[in-house]
């Protein structure tokens, strides 16, 4: 047999049947000289198969049995290669309740491989000759990091179908190692070790190659192999985030030097006796820009002590009477505590007007100051065109909010993954 | 599930206004002053 003749499902070769020693049902044999174990699903027996002949080792309990939701003898594809499922079993981790069902699957070419689900999370495992090489607790194949996520002895609960091995007694102790999707299973026991180089596979995968129809047990948890859904764009949304703002950092540096900060206006104007005058400054012109518009930063300065000065101002564009009004103001204050001097506030404020229309523009100004007396004067300083530093805060936050968000995501699917095994990283309190 | 496309054109989006408002010196947030324009409806304004 060189393998040709398997070019279908059909074609996979057909089981020998076998009576079986103690309740006289049929056994199917489809793995021939590589199958050690049988186990009938009538009389519930485990029987070691050697040379033709089958010797009970066990009788399982019944009740023990879980439904297998690929029925014996199904027929599928995985990878590219047919496969029949030849046995079906139900593990646990020694001593503990945590348990899992195994499906063989036998190829006369390719030998047995095996799904196995736990939770409603499947993985197919298929034995490799490759031997990783150890990293600390971990392992490392091909120059991939496996880490360490399991290691118990197993415990065969019930069992249904062709093995090839015993599955009666295992002493050997097995050990998990994970790169997601990818796992790493090491069985080791006194005699030999084998290795299993396995992949998370959904359950819509299985049921499109075996074509099923039934129900697979529901999902809980995070599979120890599974992705996060966004996990293959994580390497592509760092790489962008970092490109941005890279970008976004050239951009405010040139934007900052094109900045024109032109001076406009700039006086010293005595605050009225009479409060309820008001100041109308001489005229100065906002010069035209590319979207005939441009920000107008208004500093305002005055020698307040222990004091407020407040300003009511109105930008009048000359020309269209459209008026952009505002209030600004200084406060400063200072004292001398509990043996420790003190001050609050400053004597200066800058407040920076949005989109200001090109043209001729004066300023109607009505200042305020506390009746006991403020000071006497005040300066005024307008600034056309100057560098917003906050909206390139505004539009960095903006643009890495989705980053941080699936940064935050993955990270907490990678704690939940890590909270089934007795080797995470994660601390969990 | 997450589309790279989408986020891509998001990004650009948001280069985009920001882009144009250091052009047309929008200030985002922080500006505090009222507009008024004779337009408007007299009164709204002293």
């Amino acid at each position: 047999m060189d393998g040709s003749e398997i070019n279908s499902v059909n074609n996979l070769p057909s089981a020998e049947i076998l009576e079986c020693p103690k309740c006289g049902s049929d056994l199917r044999l489809t793995g021939f000289l590589l199958t050690k174990n049988i186990a009938c699903g009538k009389c519930h027996s485990l029987f070691a198969y050697a040379n033709g002949n089958l010797k009970v080792i066990k009788i399982f309990k019944k009740e023990k049995k879980k439904h297998n939701h690929i029925p014996i003898g199904t027929k599928g594809t995985i990878d590219g290669r047919k496969f029949e499922v030849v046995g079906f079993a139900n593990y646990r981790e020694a001593n503990t309740p945590y348990a899992w069902d195994e499906y063989t699957l036998f190829n006369p070419i390719h030998g047995f491989t095996f799904l196995s689900v736990y939770e409603g999370h499947w993985n197919y495992f298929e034995q490799t000759i490759l031997r990783p090489r150890p990293q600390g607790g971990d392992v490392n194949l091909n120059g991939d990091s496996y880490r360490i996520f399991n290691r118990y002895k197993q415990k065969t609960d019930y069992a249904l179908g062709e093995f090839p091995w015993d599955i009666s007694e295992n002493p050997s102790t097995i050990t998990e190692y994970i790169n997601p999707p990818h796992i790493l299973a090491h069985d080791k026991d006194t005699n030999e070790e084998t290795w299993f180089l396995g992949r998370y596979i959904t359950p819509k995968e299985i049921k499109e190659a075996f074509n099923l129809q039934s129900h697979f047990p529901e999902q809980t948890g995070i599979g120890s192999t599974q992705l996060h859904s966004s996990a293959a764009s994580l390497s592509k949304v760092k790489q962008i985030t970092l490109y941005v703002v890279l970008s976004m950092l050239v951009l405010q540096i040139i934007l900052s030097i094109s900045a024109r900060d032109k001076i406009v206006f700039k006086d010293q104007f005595n605050i009225p006796g009479n409060q309820a005058g008001g100041i109308v400054s001489p005229p100065f012109e906002l010069e035209n820009t590319l979207f005939g518009k441009s920000n107008l930063q208004v500093e305002l300065i005055a020698p307040v002590h222990n004091s407020w000065m407040e300003a009511d101002i109105t930008l009048i564009n000359d020309k269209t009477g459209e008026e952009f009004h505002f209030e600004q103001g200084v406060e400063y204050y200072s004292g001398y505590e509990g043996g420790e001097a003190w001050s609050e506030g400053q004597n200066y404020t800058d407040n920076t007007l949005s989109s200001i229309p090109a043209g001729k523009y004066h300023l109607n100004i009505f200042p305020a100051t506390p009746p006991d007396g403020g000071p006497g004067y005040f300066q005024l300083k307008l600034t056309q065109d100057v560098s917003m530093l906050s909206n390139f805060f505004i539009t960095l936050l903006i643009a890495l909010i989705f980053p941080i968000a699936l940064w935050i995501s993955i990270s907490s699917f990678e704690a939940q993954r890590w909270m089934n095994s007795d080797f995470s990283p994660y601390s969990y309190e | 599930m997450f589309n790279l496309r989408n986020y891509l054109i998001i990004l650009g989006i948001i280069l985009s206004v920001y882009v144009y408002a250091a052009l047309t010196g929008w200030k985002f947030f922080g500006s505090n002053s009222e507009k008024w324009s004779p337009t408007q409806e007299k009164g709204h304004h002293k």
